[in-house]
This record gives structure tokens, C-alpha cells and sequence, in this order.
């Protein structure tokens, strides 16, 4: 394999773990709880740029990294892996804010509505307002993480991220994981199947779905964190209102409420769909190819809304082990096996 | 220069866009409780169509009644095979607004291969400026006023005198009972579609007429903007839709003339969602309730 | 057993709701003894559903008093009530569509460990154990209501009254002190409705305490000691059920409408 092509999968890579890490946070809050956040894209959005602030230092003209032609109202040069954390807590608190006004208030298209339109006031402001966060520019230049300390070659580096974006993969994963497979998991569910009969049982409605919106979040602001360590760029045109909607087809193809499914989503719709139309030629209008796979997004989300809205790998119906053993023999029961509950 | 009266005539335009626009699109809430997430493609759908006949040798008006008759006939289509069969279907747990911006995204995508993205502007001959009342408006301007002025009478006419305009209004009012009196629900809604779709795209192509260039967009400022008017009034009333009409044309006009022009759609953003939050029946809400109670 | 007396488990008083100048509740007193079902019964339109919506939480009264063993309730939020001790049940069935009908029951469990954070993070080794009671316990719900087959369907795959059985299961799962029952044979096929009624009068004899909405007259005269009958809001007659059948006030609200 030649440097590019080696460069070229494992950027690609890195973008599927990013993307794993936001599907699950978004499958948390959309699929398992049923909060309709069509603003999900404003959420890793803060994690990227909170990473980007805690790397790039102070702005200001002493600034060598680029504060001489990016403005933006604070930063600081965290060591790693703090940036990440920082980035996390963002994403959290945002959803924190954003959840504590619309979630108790709003269900349904209102509530969807209302989500769409505060990732548009969000877009907005932070295009408009320069010294917000440098505005339509965004911010560049942002410095990979341990890159200085390893001195590794390029593509190496490559590499090294990509193991980086790994392991939070799967520390992301067994976190959901857990949470998924857990009775809280299936609380969580309850507020999605039946919110009235929820709160009826006594489950406490408005906490459970700040749970699941808060942790969803912070998973959000996590994968913004790695995706802009790489990619070292992050302006508003990375995160329009377009870009959640490609995250909720992959969980709506993938299978909503199911961790696995949405990471079948992901690979499939931005990752397949997605990557491959870079092969196509260029031909017609340009800019063609962008405009052909947010219809083929669409398309894909009507066609399994409406054969297959349960998606590709659809979330499992749950077992109980039977007890082995006669009902005489008390102990030895055996617990539930390998099904969660 | 008092700029107040200036922006109020600037605000007079949009009030005009918008007034078209939002009865169209409150109008579709009305009868089938979907809120078209699409409707802004539609708008263009029109106003495209009207550039090819304008660019063809046909006169604006012409490519009016075209952009109209277009944007009608798509209208009814997405109603027909998409929006209908999933409301009918009932979607738990995603809703309706993930097909809404389905459809949105493919369609302006679509719109965006086939048009491309650079500007467009109609062919028609400029009348003179006018001044009055410390405002300036030119001769399109006027004529896109009272081309809304036109379309808001027609639909009061429609709804409060025709047979089919008290069908509709006893649709959107209950359903199922207008079905137990004998109205042929499905052609009532199809003919809401129709003409929701038709104003959808009088609005799209006066839009044209009123700015220098219009291209296809992908960002959602005029779309947000006409569901605040429709939901400041009060989703699914006409009379309301026409209210909002007027006070966003107006409140986002001063914004953009005071304040920031970058601002304009960001104030109708900030405005819709003070809305949702708060009052979501909208501001004749208390109105509307009352009068039925009398009758 | 006197009606109106400040000694039930539930004690209502005075309880006023109006919405938007139509007065859906006007001034409704009764009180419910324990280990006894207390029927609601009355014409279409008369409040009943919103007297159960009031005493559960889901509607805010706009005056009058709830007490649940001498605490007051009114104004706690719905889950709130639920973890008193009072489950209801609603008219249209409230299942989880989506989830199995075992799921259905674990999850009305109260108090779960694994509901926490930190307890589901810690993993099986912090609630299995309680999961393997609740289960055996579902287990002889299911037993005892005769759904064992149906453990692991879909609770949205049932059948209209096997959904109501899982309604009143599943309030039982929840540890119930008191059960509020919304019109539970409403819907339910005839050959189920004397199973359901047979368990509702064993459960009763078991000391569990019901307010019981409920229209088949014939239900009501076997299963409850005591009826309250509500019209256009008012409670117009309190007692048991042959004597307020007499009542000329409850005979004309009922032919009256």
C-alpha cells in the first residue's frame, strides 16, 4: 500500500470511531430514551471547539499558532489528555442547558422542531459573531495531541491517533454498554415506549431523560474532540443542521435502541455510502457529489422509515434464563445467563 | 432620515413573502397536522419554474401562474405519497419532522445538481421607485405587496364562502366528524394541498421578484421564518398565519436594520423557539377559543 | 363501614377541578378503607376519569384535598404518588409496545439497584441478584394469571385483554399499596373478564385496597363493599351498591345522562 492510500484508511478509520462514538451518544438520547435531538451536531460541535480552545492557547498576538489571523474569545494549552475531558464536560454541560429548557416542556414534532431551531440559532451565532470562535473561518492549526512529545512521521502518526480513537471507542462502547444492557437501560426505555405509564410506576421521567441526554452528550462532545485532534480544523460549515440528520439516518438504518446496530448504521451510511461516492467522477455541476449523498441519505431514511424502521440489526427482544434445575434445589438457580435484561 | 418608516417598508416586503408563504404553510398543518419541513423547496420549485418561462420570453406574470401551477402539483405528489401514507401509518417514534427533513434535504439537493448554486434573477422591466410616507419602495416591491394583499382576500373568500372552504375548515377542525357529514376528506385534502401549494409557490417566485438575485439555499432562515409566523399566530389559523406574517416581517426587518443584517433570521430562530417553549397555541390562541365556545 | 369517614387508606375531600370555565369536578368526598374495593361508577361525562387523574397525579386539582394514609398527595407529580405506594392503571391500555411482556414487569419494579448510574456501570455483580427475585416473581404473576406463555412476546403482540391482565401484573409488580383502576374490563374479551374479576377479588382479600372505575354494574355489586356514584361532577350517592341503586336521584342520573 502506498503512504496515501495507507494515510487514506486510516483517516478513514478514525472517522468510523468518531462516528461510532456519536452514534452511540445519539442512539442513548434518540433511540433508547426517544428524545428527538435534531440539534445532536451542536453538542460534538462544542467538544470540538472546547478541544480546539484548551490547545491553542491564549488568543492574542504572541500567540504563534495562529491567534495572529483567528480570533476567539478564550483559550489555554492543556496537556493531554485533558483537552479531552475538557471537551467532554462541554458537550455535557450544553446538553445540560439545552435539555433543562426544552425536555421538560416539549414532546413530539414541538420538541423536534425546537431542537432543529436552536442548532440553527447556534450556527448562526457562531458564524456571525467573530470573536466568538473566529466565525465562518472557524479554527485551525489546532495541534494534534502528543505529537510533539512522539515526533513519529506522518503517517505513523496516523496510526498512533487511530489507536487513540480506538481505545475511547471502546471505553465509549462498554460505558453505553452497560448502561444499555442494565436496568437503567431499561427504565430508559420506558420513558420512550410510554411516558405517562412510566411515571406511573414511579419512574422519575424527567431525570432518567436528562440521564440519557446529559451522558449522550458528552459523548457528542467527545467525538467533536477527536475528530478536530485529527483534523486539526473546525469551522461552522463542519456542523450544520444537515450533518445530524446524517447521524440519525444511521441509527434509524443501523437500528435504533441497539449499540450495535447504530455501529452497522454508521459504517454503512457515512462511512460506505458516504466514501465511496469519492470514487465517482466528477462529472456536471460541481459540488454534485456532495448534493447526491444527502439524497441518497434521504432516501435511505424514508425507505427504512417505511420497510424497516426497526433497521438492519434491530434492538434484541430480552430472555431470562430459566432456572436449570428443579424449584426444590434453592441456590443453584442460575442467574440470567447471557441475555441483558 | 427617519429610518424607522424605511424599515418598516422593507419590513411591508418581507410581511408580504411571508404572509403568502406562512397561509400556505399553515394551511397544510390545518388539514393534515404535518408541519412541511419542505415547503422552502417548494417556494424554489416555483421560482424556478417561473426563471425557465421568464427566460423563455414569458412574461413574469405568466411564470407566476407556471410557478404557481408547479409548486401546486408537487405539493399535492409529497402530500399524496409521502406525507399522507406515513401520517396515516403513525410513526411512534421518530415523527413526522425526520421525513419532513428527509424530503427537505432531497429535494434541495436535488434542486441544487439540477439548478446549480449560482444566482438567478427574472426579466422584467423595472417600474419607477416611489416615496411616500418616508418609505422607498420600488414598482416589484409594490406589486409583491399587493399581490399578498390579493392572495389573503382570495382565502378569506375561499374559506368563509365556498362550499369547498367550509369543507376545509371542518376538516382541520375534526376530521372524523367531517368524514360523518359526508365530506369527502381526501379530496378536501388534496385541493388544501393544491392550493397551499400554489401559494407555496406565488410566494417562492414574488420572493424572486422583490430581491436582485435568489439561488438555490440550503440554509433554513426563510423556512424558520415562516413556521414562527405561522406558529406566532397560532399553528393552523389562516387569520393567525397572517398576524405573524406581519409581526416577523416587521420585528426581523428592525433587527436587520438596527442591529445586524447577519441577525434577521437568527431573531425569527430565537422567536419561534420563545414560542414553542412558552406558547406554543400561538397569540390568538385565547381568541380563537372563545369564539367557538359562542358559536 | 360509614361513608365520608376521615378513616381510609385515601381519604378525598372537597376535590374541585375545572378546566377552562367548564367545572369537570365539583366538590367530590369519599374515603377508602382498607382491604377494600371502593367502585366509581356513573354516567358517561360524569368526572370519574378525571377524579382517578387527580388522585394519581396527572391533573392538578384546582382545589380540595388527597390523603394517602393521612399524607397529602394532591400536587405531588405522578411518579411521585407511584413510589407512595399508588399504582393506577389507565383506560386505554399503557403497556410498553416495544418491550417483552417479562420487561414489561421488571421494569415496574421499585428501587432497583441497577436503575442507579453507579449501579448499572458496577454492573450484574451489584443487582443480579435482585433481577433474579424480580423474575422469579414475575414468574409467578405470569403463573398465577395464567400468561406464562407469554413471557417473551411483545407486550404490543397482545390481545386487548391479555394486555389488561399485564396492566394489573405490572401494578402489582410495583409493590402497590393502593391500586387505581381505571375501567379494567374495558375492551377485555368476555371469557377473560371473570378471570380478571376473580383475581381483582383474591387480590382484594388479600388486603389490597382498589378504586375501581367501572360501568358492568354486575362487576361492581360482587367486588365492591361500597360504591360512589358521581354525576355532572357531584358525588350524588355513596354506599353500597343495592342500596344506592334505590336512590331516586342515582336512577334518574343514569337514564337522564
Amino acid at each position: 500500500m502506498t503512504n496515501a492510500q495507507q494515510f487514506y484508511v486510516t483517516l478513514l478509520l478514525i472517522y468510523l470511531g468518531v462516528d461510532i462514538i456519536a452514534a452511540l451518544g445519539l442512539n442513548l438520547q434518540f433511540g433508547v430514551a426517544g428524545i428527538m435531538n435534531f440539534a445532536f451536531i451542536i453538542f460534538q460541535s462544542a467538544g470540538a471547539y472546547a478541544y480546539a480552545l484548551c490547545t491553542l492557547g491564549p488568543p492574542g498576538p504572541g500567540n504563534l499558532l495562529g491567534a495572529g489571523f483567528q480570533t476567539y474569545f478564550w483559550g489555554t494549552s492543556l496537556p493531554f489528555p485533558m483537552p479531552f475531558l475538557v471537551a467532554i464536560a462541554a458537550g455535557a454541560l450544553l446538553s445540560l442547558v439545552v435539555g433543562a429548557v426544552i425536555l421538560p416542556r416539549l414532546r413530539g414534532d414541538y420538541q423536534a422542531m425546537a431542537f432543529l431551531v436552536v442548532s440553527l440559532i447556534a450556527t448562526g451565532v457562531a458564524t456571525n459573531q467573530i470573536g466568538l470562535l473566529n466565525g465562518a473561518n472557524g479554527l485551525s492549526l489546532v495541534p494534534k495531541p502528543l505529537n510533539d512529545q512522539l515526533q513519529l512521521s506522518f503517517f505513523d502518526y496516523g496510526w498512533f491517533y487511530l489507536g487513540l480513537t480506538a481505545v475511547f471507542c471502546l471505553i465509549a462502547w462498554w460505558f453505553v454498554h452497560r448502561i444499555t444492557s442494565s436496568p437503567l437501560g431499561r427504565a430508559l426505555r420506558t420513558v420512550r415506549e410510554n411516558e405517562q405509564a412510566a411515571s406511573a410506576l414511579g419512574k422519575d421521567v424527567r431525570r432518567l431523560r436528562m440521564l440519557a441526554f446529559v451522558i449522550g452528550g458528552g459523548l457528542a462532545g467527545l467525538s467533536g474532540a477527536l475528530l478536530v485532534g485529527f483534523i486539526s480544523a473546525w469551522a461552522p460549515g463542519s456542523w450544520t443542521y444537515a450533518e445530524t440528520f446524517v447521524y440519525v439516518t444511521a441509527v434509524i438504518v443501523g437500528g435504533f435502541g441497539s449499540n450495535l446496530g447504530v455501529i452497522i448504521g454508521v459504517l454503512l451510511v457515512p462511512i460506505v455510502f458516504g466514501e465511496l461516492t469519492r470514487f465517482l467522477p466528477d462529472v456536471g455541476q460541481s459540488g454534485w457529489i456532495d448534493a447526491g449523498q444527502f439524497i441518497v441519505y434521504g432516501v435511505l431514511t424514508l425507505a427504512f422509515l417505511w420497510f424497516r424502521p426497526r433497521g438492519v440489526f434491530p434492538e434484541r427482544r430480552v430472555l431470562y434464563a430459566r432456572p436449570m434445575i428443579a424449584k426444590s434445589t434453592p441456590a443453584s438457580a442460575s442467574p440470567e445467563g447471557g441475555a441483558p435484561p | 432620515m427617519n429610518l424607522l418608516p424605511l424599515f418598516i417598508g422593507f419590513g411591508l416586503v418581507t410581511t408580504a413573502v411571508l404572509a403568502i408563504a406562512s397561509v400556505g404553510f399553515t394551511l397544510q398543518y390545518a388539514v393534515t397536522n404535518v408541519l412541511n419541513l419542505a415547503y422552502g423547496e417548494v417556494m424554489t420549485v416555483g421560482a424556478l419554474t417561473a426563471y425557465v418561462v421568464n427566460h423563455r420570453g414569458g412574461s413574469i406574470w405568466i411564470g407566476l401562474v407556471a410557478g404557481a401551477a408547479a409548486a401546486a402539483i408537487v405539493s399535492l405528489l409529497l402530500n399524496r405519497f409521502i406525507f399522507g401514507p406515513f401520517a396515516r401509518r403513525g410513526l411512534k417514534l421518530f415523527g413526522m419532522v425526520v421525513v419532513a427533513i428527509a424530503v427537505s434535504l432531497i429535494l434541495a439537493n436535488a434542486l441544487l445538481i439540477i439548478a446549480g448554486s449560482s444566482n438567478f434573477s427574472y426579466q422584467f422591466d423595472a417600474g419607477p421607485t416611489f416615496r411616500g410616507l418616508g418609505m422607498i419602495l420600488s414598482t416589484e416591491q409594490l406589486v409583491v405587496i399587493g399581490i399578498a394583499v390579493v392572495a389573503m382576500v382570495a382565502i378569506r373568500v375561499l374559506l368563509t364562502r365556498t362550499k369547498l372552504g367550509r369543507a376545509m375548515r371542518a376538516t382541520a377542525t375534526d376530521e372524523s366528524l367531517a368524514r360523518a357529514c359526508g365530506i369527502s376528506v381526501r379530496r378536501v385534502t388534496d385541493a388544501a394541498w393544491l392550493i397551499s401549494g400554489a401559494l407555496c409557490g406565488i410566494a417562492g417566485v414574488v420572493l424572486g421578484m422583490s430581491v436582485t438575485g435568489w439561488g438555490v439555499f440550503t440554509d433554513q432562515g426563510l423556512l424558520i421564518t415562516i413556521v414562527a409566523a405561522a406558529v406566532v399566530g397560532g399553528i393552523g389559523q389562516p387569520y393567525g398565519a397572517m398576524l405573524g406574517a406581519l409581526l416577523l416581517g416587521i420585528v426581523t426587518s428592525m433587527v436587520a436594520g438596527y442591529f445586524d443584517p447577519a441577525y434577521r433570521d437568527v431573531s425569527a430562530f430565537v422567536i419561534l423557539v420563545l414560542f414553542l417553549l412558552f406558547r406554543p397555541q400561538g397569540i390568538l390562541a385565547d381568541v380563537v377559543a372563545q369564539r367557538e365556545v359562542v358559536t | 363501614m360509614e361513608s365520608g369517614s376521615s378513616n381510609g387508606l385515601l381519604v378525598v375531600q372537597n376535590l374541585h377541578r375545572e378546566f377552562g370555565g367548564v367545572v369537570a369536578v365539583d366538590g367530590v368526598s369519599f374515603s377508602v378503607p382498607a382491604g377494600t374495593i371502593v367502585g366509581l361508577i356513573g354516567p358517561n361525562g360524569a368526572g370519574k376519569s378525571t377524579v382517578i387523574g387527580m388522585i394519581g397525579g396527572a391533573i392538578q386539582p384546582t382545589s380540595g384535598s388527597i390523603r394517602l394514609e393521612g399524607k397529602e398527595i394532591s400536587g405531588l407529580p405522578p411518579y411521585s404518588i407511584a413510589r407512595q405506594g399508588l399504582i393506577r392503571t389507565f383506560q386505554l391500555s399503557a403497556e410498553f409496545p416495544r418491550l417483552t411482556v417479562m420487561q414489561n414487569l421488571l421494569a415496574a419494579a421499585p428501587d432497583h439497584p441497577g436503575e442507579t448510574l453507579l449501579g448499572a456501570l458496577v454492573g450484574k455483580r451489584w443487582w443480579g441478584a435482585y433481577e433474579t427475585r424480580l423474575v422469579e416473581q414475575a414468574r409467578g404473576l405470569l403463573e398465577r394469571f395464567r400468561m406464562s406463555g407469554k413471557e417473551n412476546d411483545y407486550a404490543g403482540d397482545l390481545s386487548g385483554g391479555q394486555r389488561r391482565l399485564l396492566e394489573v401484573m405490572r401494578a402489582l409488580m410495583a409493590k402497590p399499596r393502593m391500586l387505581l383502576l381505571d375501567e379494567p374490563t374495558a375492551g377485555v374479551h368476555p371469557s377473560m373478564i371473570g378471570e380478571l374479576e376473580s383475581q381483582l377479588a383474591t387480590l382484594r382479600d388479600e388486603g389490597l385496597t382498589m378504586v375501581m372505575v367501572e360501568h358492568e354494574l354486575g362487576i361492581v355489586e360482587r367486588l365492591c363493599k361500597v360504591v360512589v356514584v358521581m354525576s355532572h361532577g357531584k358525588v350524588i350517592a355513596q354506599g353500597p351498591l343495592a342500596a344506592v341503586r334505590a336512590e331516586a336521584v342515582v336512577r334518574e342520573a343514569y337514564f337522564a345522562g
